[in-house]
């Protein structure tokens, strides 16, 4: 489970610090950067995969886009908190130059243990203490050398799976499974597409070659799923079109009537609601949606919100709907609900919703939600700054 | 005729001793408000009564209420709009929690009960943020819909010590209502509660403000709009008690 994410100099994310527990929900004013964080996220899980400049594509960024405008710094440099059971405590830390994306700097540690070391050009793999380097503690696996080839992101997106073995390879493998979905749209849903390599995009395109991938037991869970809240709902299918286009369909009765829809013509809800279930069920390891309402209809949120809060995997959402976080259990919104905002200067800050005095007193009262539609946030930085103090 | 007084703490209502989120007048240590409370109402009576010391109190803390919240009402939450304003829901539960503590003391005693429900305006559940004014129709709003009518909204605007010190700063009684126009904050350049220790020289520990409202103030001298809301409340809800004011329809 990732704990926590530190990221410097990423559009408005200044010393930006974000705690994250299994399931995280940004909540905050339009414009406080709850949206940036998703993209901050996703772009340190890229790190892990290489070819920043093929992210910057998809997003329609430029390299010039991703900096803070409101400090002087070039790099960006940031640090990822994981609880990993079978190794503990691990950081991953490192420094991005925005001309070459590449990790210039980079560091994997546990205490003070190092297992990964980039620097000045070179590379370090292998454990030892980094207070008194000659103690190696598995010479086996020490290695050090130059590097002499280009690439992007983090030096683990090049190395090979037998040079990452243990902490490296589940670290490499948590972080490049963080699956934003930060752009779904109904458009992109009912796309027809080819392949989905085992992921949705980020606007939820491949929606219906995923779900074919997913095979007949894929579609037929995802179906009994959406059966509790579509009763009329028989089955999901999918058709392999020519050239490979795949094609979504439902079938729904209506008395003795069946009905066979096409993806072009569903409703908005269930195509998200099939979007959000099928991700649940994929490989991702870590899940992001933005506004998660969306498109939900009041009496879904609870459904919804049962199986993102029980979902194995770990999951964070943006939401704007005090009716989302009434239906969170109190510890779980005591844990989950993460306030953000901006401070005077313009950074977006992070602070747990209910690590604030006022609305810790509140929620003794009435439900997350209720709190937060109380709450006249517009004023609420100001006793964060004075708790702060 | 019985009073159950809610407040946050020993500079205020008052607690109980030794700590418990409810008690009698036996175990009931009261705070300057109390005696504000008490002293009020013996004036309202017209003859010489003391409820603190004739026993006839009771007090209930903040986290007694959160844990005998109501259930929520008809709608499973309630929504912020023109009718509801911001940082107002926490005065309603707890004053209808309150509510139905009094309504089971009534029971307990045998006795119409005065409910007294304490919290400061500018106090840690809203922090600066929110109107008074919006806070005390809550409170009343969450009295009326337990269908309790004896129920006081005690809301010094921002803090307790904005009402003592009225009393007790140079001038006394001049001008206070300016004071209300202060932050409640106790972190600010010159918190309410430095202002108050100055004026006293020192002397506020919690017995030192109680030996100043039973000897030194003058209470129907305080003119701030907060403290002449409650001391008005006060008023109607003894005369209803005693039966000179009429009930209202709820």
């Amino acid at each position: 489970m990732i704990k926590s994410i530190w990221i410097d100099n990423f559009k408005s994310l200044v010393d930006f610090e974000l705690p994250l527990s299994k399931f995280t929900c940004l909540v905050g004013l339009n414009g406080a950067g709850k949206s940036t964080v998703l993209q901050a996220m996703d772009f340190i899980s890229q790190l892990m995969l290489g070819d920043l400049d093929e992210w910057l594509k998809t997003r329609h960024w430029e390299s010039a886009d991703i900096n803070s405008k409101l400090t002087k710094a070039s790099n960006i440099e940031f640090k990822v908190v994981l609880e990993m059971p079978e190794f503990g405590e691990v950081n991953w830390e490192g420094s991005v130059n925005r001309t070459t994306l590449r990790c210039t700097q980079e560091k994997v540690s546990i205490g003070h243990m190092n297992y990964l070391k980039v620097e000045d050009g070179h590379c370090f793999l292998g454990k030892y203490n980094s207070q008194n380097i000659s103690e190696v503690l598995e010479k086996s696996l020490l290695e050090r050398f130059t590097i002499m080839f280009e690439y992007q992101g983090s030096i683990l997106s090049q190395l090979k799976n037998s040079q990452t073995e243990g902490i490296l390879y589940s670290l490499k493998h948590l972080i490049s499974k963080i699956h934003s979905l930060d752009l779904l749209s109904p458009e992109l849903l009912r796309s027809q597409t080819k392949i989905s390599d085992g992921q949705l995009g980020l606007g939820g395109q491949k929606l219906s070659s995923f779900i074919h991938e997913s095979g007949k037991e894929g579609k037929n869970t995802l179906k009994n799923e959406l059966k509790n809240i579509y009763s009329q709902l028989d089955s999901i299918d999918t058709k392999s079109l020519r050239a490979g286009w795949k094609q979504l369909e439902i079938t729904e009765h209506f008395g003795e009537q069946k009905l066979k829809t096409t993806a072009r013509h569903m409703n908005d809800g269930m195509l998200r609601l099939m979007a959000v279930l099928s991700q649940l069920e994929s490989g991702s390891e870590f899940l992001l949606f933005d506004e998660i309402e969306n498109g939900i209809n009041p009496e879904l949120v609870e459904f919804l919100i049962d199986h993102l809060v029980k979902a194995e995997k770990q999951i964070m959402v943006t939401t704007h709907s005090p009716m989302i976080l009434n239906f969170l259990e109190d510890e779980t919104a005591r844990q989950g609900i993460v306030y953000l905002y901006k401070t005077e200067s313009g950074f977006t800050k992070a602070k747990k919703l209910f690590e604030i005095p006022s609305q810790a007193k509140k929620l003794q009262f009435m439900g997350p939600g209720e709190v937060f539609i109380d709450t006249d946030l517009t004023h609420l930085f100001r006793e964060i700054a004075e708790i702060s103090s | 005729m019985y009073l159950l007084l809610s407040g946050e703490g020993l500079t205020d209502i008052g607690v109980c001793t030794p700590a418990s989120d409810s008690c009698d007048a036996d175990t009931f240590q009261p705070g300057p408000m109390a005696w504000i409370v008490d002293q009020l109402m013996d004036s309202f009576l017209d003859y010489d009564f003391s409820h603190i010391q004739t026993m006839r109190v009771s007090f209930v803390s903040e986290h007694f209420l959160a844990t005998h919240k109501q259930r929520p009402q008809k709608k499973s939450m309630s929504l912020r709009g023109k009718k509801k304003p911001a940082e107002t829901k926490y005065y309603y539960e707890n004053a209808r929690a309150l509510a139905t503590a009094a309504k089971d003391k009534t029971i307990e005693v045998d006795d119409n009960v005065i409910a007294v429900l304490f919290r400061d305006a500018d106090g840690t559940a809203s922090a600066g943020r929110g109107n008074w004014r919006d806070k005390r129709i809550s409170m009343i709003n969450g009295f009326k819909v337990e269908e309790f009518v004896l129920g006081v909204p005690m809301i010094p605007k921002p803090k307790s010590e904005a009402w003592l010190l009225c009393a007790v700063k140079d001038n006394p009684y001049q001008g206070c209502e300016n004071i209300e126009q202060e932050s409640g904050s106790d972190k600010g350049t010159n918190p309410l509660k430095r202002q108050l220790s100055n004026a006293l020289a020192g002397n506020d520990s919690a017995s030192d403000l109680n030996k100043i409202v039973q000897e030194n103030i003058d209470l129907h001298e305080i003119q701030m709009p907060s403290f002449e809301a409650f001391k008005n409340d006060l008023n109607k809800v003894v005369a209803i008690a005693t039966g000179t004011l009429q009930e209202p329809k709820i």
